[in-house]
């Protein structure tokens, strides 16, 4: 099958995940095919540094991340070992993090258009919203004393 | 209930790594200079931007307040700094066989007048070199130490 392109989306959260209360998006995004859930581990990241990470099924009657459940359209390991440990590094020490696997469907949808028109993709970038933020600030800066 | 999934193994290649190797190896890295770079690097470079970026604003505003500047260099994460400098041990060294080895040092002089602007586009220069394969991890991290003074 060919794959839209990816994006990990980590969420970590101070407490437990709460499963309930994001379900919902979840599944919205997934029902409006704007994306498919492809992977989905736990990671926790222990005060010392030290990370472990869960899988779904670890879980069995919780009601959170039964919730959560059947968003996730497959659970495939493509989420390797080697990128837990790099992804770990963003979540805040005693921290608990959800990681996801988006897969993009809505840009598939606009890469099939574009080649049958005779077109193509190059180059689609995400930029980190403080990062756009910041320039925002120098390109519209806002008032002196305003 | 939860459905009922195979179990997996998670010994795959990992997808961060292999976006950043497949773009070294495909020649596309300069193209895509900031796409592909481990998650780690690409934060701190999205944190050092956003940094030049308000730096930029002050100099503008002509207010550059140098406590205000000594706070940002203070947020500067120097975990990420460390957790990238561990990883940098075990890139492939075959990427760096074919390399030519220019001095980190002569690519990036520090310099306390540097202006937001410059060295936006320098840490730019340096992660377009690193992508290209034409500085190793632990050179492009002893550059931007250098050129972010930390």
């Amino acid at each position: 099958m060919k794959r839209g392109p990816l994006e990990f989306v980590v969420v970590e959260f101070a407490g437990r995940i709460p499963g309930r209360r994001i379900a919902p998006e979840l599944h919205r995004l997934v029902d409006q095919e704007i994306v498919r859930i492809i992977d989905m581990v736990v990671v926790d990241r222990a005060a010392d540094g030290a990370v472990t990470s869960h899988e779904l099924r670890e879980y069995q009657d919780d009601a959170d991340f039964e919730a959560i459940d059947p968003a996730i359209q497959a659970v495939d390991g493509l989420i390797s070992e080697r990128d837990v440990q790099d992804l770990a590094e963003a979540i805040t020490p005693g921290a608990q993090a959800l990681v996801l696997l988006f897969e993009h469907r809505w840009l598939a949808g606009v890469r099939a258009v574009v080649a049958e028109a005779g077109g193509e993709i190059v180059l689609a970038e995400r930029i980190p919203a403080p990062v756009a933020d910041a320039v925002e600030a120098v390109v519209h800066p806002a008032p002196v004393g305003g | 209930m939860l459905l009922r999934r195979p179990v997996v193994t998670r010994r795959g290649p990992g997808l961060l790594g292999s976006a950043a190797r497949t773009a070294v190896v495909a020649g596309t890295a300069t193209a895509t200079a900031g796409t592909v770079h481990r998650w780690s690097e690409r934060q701190q470079a999205a944190a050092a931007e956003a940094q030049a970026a308000q730096q930029a604003v002050h100099d503008q505003q002509a207010q550059a307040d140098p406590g205000a500047q000594a706070d940002q260099q203070a947020q500067a994460d120097p975990e990420a700094q460390a957790g990238q400098e561990a990883r940098a041990d075990r890139q492939p060294q075959a990427e760096a066989a074919a390399r030519p080895t220019p001095s980190a040092a002569s690519v990036a002089p520090a310099s306390a007048a540097t202006g937001g602007v410059d060295l936006m586009s320098q840490l730019r220069q340096l992660a377009d070199l690193r992508a290209a394969g034409v500085l190793t991890e632990a050179e492009f991290t002893a550059a931007k130490a250098k050129l972010l003074g930390t």
